[in-house]
């Protein structure tokens, strides 16, 4: 049998006492919804599929905005393929054609105008867009556009910010439809253990 | 290897509370401690080794390591699971699992060693791979112990350094795979020693540049889409704020989770790679005492091992076993014994201790003899090493003593240092 380390890594003299007393104290950090949430704004975010539900929280007008502007953010940035089963293969759950008229930028920097008809290119379809609502209640910043792979992993910008059961093509309604949940399914065996978990 | 006694500290109740250490005293201890009553955490004396002790005991935990992943294999594809004890469910769970091990996190587990020091070989007593606990103690609270009392001498711990790190490529590993940085964590609660495992866990996390959140296990709720079947297994489980789980770090025993009412919807969220699970099933193989006599089949003789087999019949006469059920933990139902003829009990047993464990079946194991020191005041403290592996490698040991010969969930933790 070999030994697998053979660098002695048993002493460092670094901060060890590191940030858990804070976090002790501060009790269980929350789980960030998004990258861009610094911690530091109290910032909520929630993903929206149409407007009636978002009209719920921020009114009508104002949701009828965002889902125009995450829509054309979402025509302009949105990755351009030159097939359906291209644009799929690259993960996406699901994939549209690109408008007529929109300018499609080439790898070579150069703009090419999308045809009016036939023949068009592909882009991952747009699942909802993402809003931040600011601790006053007020939204922060614009809407951008959210992506779901094929896992049903949801992205905006890059950055994962949640997840639907996967081979969903819509978050229409409300985020997603789910049922009341159902608790305690994990508390059996250490009820009958009568002890933690532990070894 | 020896143990020393010395004063402790006059303020070191509170110094070790400042640290977030607030299950330092635990009724049930034996009594032989810093406080003569209760006390888990106990700095009324600490072992001291040499470096070449410390390079023996990093050693056998790398090799034993790489050894129980041998093991694992093997009885995976010998299909002896079924001897484990095991269901069938948590047979298939496991089997998936390892053969998904390439991108399933593992983050750490805890050998038990018997060790008499010097030139002996540590002797694997078992494996705690799969919800280890006494981490902060050994990473952090013996550490700021050192830097106070010894600060000219060493530790063999780097254990948070190991965690961060071992953390950091969880970080990649769910990057590669699509999945969400923000990580659940639980246990059972109330239970403050599992909970302060919880709270260091996730702080060493965050220190990667993870997400997370503790939740009781109780809260963890399970959900389905409106549209399916109530009793379908196409939902996800979600924290208090239903907010998705899509990893969780779990101080919570496989079979246990697996038995209980959500186990199929569990089963099927893992197979389906809709959920990660920290440690990864195939963890509860090397955490199961099967794996002893699983080990001494494959590797006979090895110093690092003891005999170990699954009918006691096969001892010889005159041997000192130690019956240990396979699922059992922090000594639960173990009995040290005396074989006959044909593996019967001479006479009692020499000590056991009760618990809920043993329908599963048993593994008998030779008695090894453990580092043993008597202090001034008649106590005989028997120390066994816990040593960590994180991501893989040996990363440093803390200590547990008793004056029983059974380690248990309330047996003291002593610090150590070592000199060159």
């Amino acid at each position: 049998m070999t030994i697998m380390n053979t660098t002695p890594l048993r002493k460092s003299r670094s901060a060890r006492k590191s940030r858990y007393v804070s976090v002790l104290l501060a009790g269980a950090a929350a789980v960030a919804l998004s990258a861009c949430d610094d911690g530091t704004n109290n910032m909520s975010e929630t993903i929206y599929g149409d407007t009636t539900t978002c009209a719920q929280d921020f009114g009508s007008q104002a949701c009828a905005d965002a889902q125009n502007a995450a829509k054309a953010e979402h025509i302009q940035q949105a990755p351009k393929f030159a097939t359906k089963e291209e644009c799929e293969a690259a993960g996406f759950s699901a994939c549209e054609v690109v408008p007529a008229g929109t300018a499609v930028t080439n790898a070579d920097g150069t703009q090419t105008q999308q045809a009016s008809s036939g023949g068009g290119m592909f882009m991952p379809m747009m699942m909802g867009y993402m809003m931040g609502r600011m601790m006053g209640g007020g939204m922060s910043g614009p809407a951008r556009p959210v992506y779901a792979n094929r896992d049903g992993y949801l992205y905006t910008g890059g950055t994962n910010v949640g997840r639907v059961a996967p081979g969903t093509t819509s978050l229409s309604g409300s985020r997603v439809a789910m049922r009341a949940p159902e608790r305690g399914g994990f508390s059996g065996s250490a009820n009958r253990f009568a002890s933690g978990g532990g070894s | 290897m020896k143990r020393i006694s010395i004063a402790p500290r006059a303020d070191w109740a509170a110094k070790v509370e400042a640290l977030g250490f607030d299950w330092h005293t635990a009724s049930g201890a034996d009594g032989a401690g810093t406080d003569g009553a209760g006390a888990y955490w106990d700095e009324s004396a600490y072992w001291q080794l040499t470096a070449a002790e410390v390079d023996i005991l990093e050693a056998a935990t790398d090799d034993l390591h790489a050894m129980c992943t041998a093991a694992t294999g093997y009885a995976i594809e010998r299909k002896l699971l079924p001897y484990f004890g095991f269901s069938p469910d948590m047979i298939a769970v496991v089997e998936d699992s390892w053969a998904n091990r390439k991108t399933e996190p593992s983050v750490y587990g805890r050998f038990d060693l018997a060790y008499t020091g010097g030139e002996h070989a540590p002797k694997l007593l078992e494996y705690n791979a799969d919800t280890p606990t006494g981490l902060y103690e050994a990473s952090v609270v013996q550490w700021t112990w050192l830097e106070e009392r010894f600060p000219d001498h060493d530790q063999f711990n780097s254990i948070h350094e190991g965690l961060v790190a071992a953390w950091g490529k969880v970080k990649q590993q769910l990057k590669n795979s699509s999945a969400s940085d923000a990580l659940h964590f639980t246990c059972v609660m109330p239970h403050a020693e599992d909970e302060g495992t919880l709270r260091y866990m996730l702080d060493t996390a965050l220190e990667a540049d993870l997400s997370g959140k503790i939740l009781n296990a109780a809260d963890i709720g399970w959900t389905t889409p409106e549209d399916a079947h109530p009793s379908s297994l196409d939902g996800e489980f979600v924290d208090a704020d239903n907010q998705t789980i899509s990893t969780l770090f779990k101080i919570l025993p496989w079979d246990w989770l697996l038995a209980d009412k959500f186990g199929p919807a569990l089963a099927h969220a893992v197979m389906h790679r809709r959920l990660n699970v920290i440690e990864p099933a195939w963890k509860a193989v090397m955490a199961n005492k099967a794996i002893l006599a699983v080990l001494w089949e494959m590797y006979p003789n090895h110093p690092n091992l003891l005999p170990a087999f699954m009918d006691r019949r096969a001892f010889p006469k005159g041997s000192k076993v130690v019956a240990k059920p396979l699922l059992g933990r922090e000594g639960a139902n173990i009995s040290i014994a005396e074989l006959g003829d044909d593996g019967a009990v001479v006479g009692g047993p020499i000590e056991s201790l009760g618990g809920a464990y043993g329908d599963e079946g048993y593994v008998y194991q030779a008695l090894a003899p453990l580092a043993e020191s008597t202090d001034a005041a008649g106590h005989t403290h028997r120390a066994i090493i816990g040593s960590w592996v994180i991501d893989h490698t040996s990363r440093g040991i803390g200590i547990r003593e008793d004056t029983n010969l059974i380690t248990h969930n309330r047996s003291r933790f002593v610090p150590h240092l070592f000199t060159e």
